[in-house]
């Protein structure tokens, strides 16, 4: 007989402490404090330290500048990482259970798979013009491949057993779907998701530096020709921080709450 | 009454696995299904229950019955406890939840409602299966092979499980096993198939040749007298 699992709920106080000093915060102090450290004693020109650095992001956030052109790419990267997930879940899934649509799609797959980011980017800035809609496809069209690869392996990996199951239970649709088949997809979603928002944002830069008037990108490129290192620093940390702060609160909870079971 | 009759069934390029195939079951009935590997058993609890409906000739008197399965793996979902696992296959009702625990206390189980099915024991899976298969209240119960995996008390606690609940709740057994004892234990009537192609060359009526009630010891006399009389059922004995 197999002992019941017993919960321990630790204090939130020391489940903050411990947070602060794990090496994953740790690890970012200490990089910081050597940066400080470096700057103070080689003084290069072309580095600022992480204190004028920190300084400048105050400024431009209370200027208002930062808060709206984060914004402006945080919609697009939303935007841009809902319709490439939705999109190549859909036809990743279809390759996987449909053998002839494989057959069909995947030279083209492939194909897109190879061909490099910043030719999509400029082949979309030149045919749809410099738009929200050109930049929008153009970061979909660069990710949408990769995220189909993902789930046409989660299709095929789908365990047809436990789908006979609902079959042979005649499971209702909807619960055939959240139960059964979904649950067995975590992993891809998962893997999709984090390679996703990985790259997306980068890609949404790139986008916004060739072809927008607006966003992170945008102001990176202002900050480039005016050789404002400090305010490229500043940028980078703030679009860095949210990410960061996505993959921390959403991402890695969720990943635990869906792998629970196999951490009993 | 379930009927099948099949006239033919085969798989792609191959040829027939099943040729007029005509047996009935009666409502209530406890019925085993012995032949030797590959005979096309699997094949025709999957015809049975709709899995597989590409045959010609017809399966009728199921249709408005509830049936369920209990497959040779336990096939749990492993993302789902216990309770959640034999509550799949019902509504959420605190009813369903009051009848889920009351089969986990059946086989034996109420502790481990919470568990998920990586921290039970195979023998513990299968009794989760047993419970979800029982859940529905099934009035057609098909079981293939399902305690081939097990050790010997625990697949017999198991049949003497089955047994009980298929009496109380009057359901119609259809059981797939290679095991004389199992089929005698289960069954009040046994089919044995030959194959290439799958024909019914054996029904008999072993209700009224076991004696009921006197144990391991009147199964074993049974099984003798079968075989005796009926050797071409060492053919379908794992």
């Amino acid at each position: 007989m197999t002992a019941p699992v017993i919960k321990k709920t630790a204090p939130q106080g020391s489940a903050v402490a411990a947070w602060l000093y794990s090496p994953r915060v740790l690890s970012v102090v200490i990089w910081l404090l050597l940066w400080q450290l470096v700057v103070t004693i080689l003084q290069p020109e072309l580095l600022p330290a992480p204190t004028a650095v920190f300084e400048s992001l105050w400024q431009h956030a209370v200027r208002g500048d930062l808060v709206s052109q984060l914004a402006v790419t945080l919609r697009r990267l939303v935007i841009a990482f809902s319709l490439a997930l939705l999109l190549g879940m859909v036809l990743g899934l279809a390759m996987g259970h449909f053998k002839r649509l494989n057959d069909w799609l995947d030279s083209i797959l492939t194909l897109m798979l190879n061909i490099p980011a910043l030719v999509t980017i400029i082949l979309c800035l030149m045919w749809l013009g410099l738009n929200e809609v050109a930049a929008v496809t153009a970061v979909v069209m660069n990710k949408l491949p990769n995220m189909a690869a993902i789930f046409r392996e989660g299709a095929k990996a789908v365990n047809r057993e436990l789908l006979e199951v609902a079959k042979v239970y005649r499971l209702p649709a909807s619960k055939a779907l959240f139960k059964v088949y979904l649950p067995q997809l975590a992993p891809y979603f998962l893997a999709a998701a984090r390679t996703g928002q990985a790259l997306v944002w980068k890609i949404v830069l790139v986008v916004e530096l060739l072809g927008c008037s607006s966003g992170v990108g945008f102001k990176l490129s202002v900050f480039f020709q005016m050789f404002d290192i400090t305010s490229i620093l500043a940028y980078t940390l703030a679009f860095v921080a949210i990410i960061y702060s996505f993959e921390s609160f959403i991402l890695r909870p969720w990943e635990r709450r869906i792998n629970r079971w196999q951490q009993c | 009454m379930l009927t099948v009759d099949i006239h033919h069934k085969r798989f792609a390029g191959q040829p027939d696995v099943i040729r007029g195939l005509t047996f009935s079951v009666r409502e209530g009935e406890q019925l085993a299904l012995m032949g030797p590997s590959g005979a096309g058993k699997s094949t025709l609890l999957n015809m049975i229950v709709g899995l597989d409906c590409d045959y010609t000739g017809a399966i009728t008197g199921h249709g408005q019955q509830k049936v369920t399965q209990l497959f040779q793996e336990p096939r749990l979902m492993p993302w789902l406890t216990t309770m959640e696992n034999v509550l799949l296959v019902a509504d959420n009702s605190p009813q369903s939840r009051d009848r889920a625990l009351q089969l986990l206390q059946e086989v034996g189980l109420a502790e481990q409602a919470s568990l998920y099915p990586g921290q039970l024991s195979g023998g513990m899976k299968k009794r989760v299966a047993l419970a979800r298969a029982f859940m529905p209240a099934p009035s057609l119960l098909l079981m293939d092979e399902p305690f081939g995996s097990l050790d010997l008390p625990t697949a017999r606690a198991l049949r003497a499980l089955v047994q009980r609940l298929c009496q109380a709740q009057g359901t119609t057994l259809i059981c797939v096993t290679h095991d004389l004892t199992e089929a005698v234990t289960l069954a009040d009537r046994l089919l044995f198939f030959s194959k290439e192609p799958m024909t019914l060359v054996l029904d008999k009526d072993i209700f009224s040749m076991k004696a009921k009630g006197l144990g391991e010891e009147g199964i074993d006399h049974c099984c003798q007298a079968i075989l005796q009389h009926h050797p071409c059922i060492l053919r379908g004995i794992a």
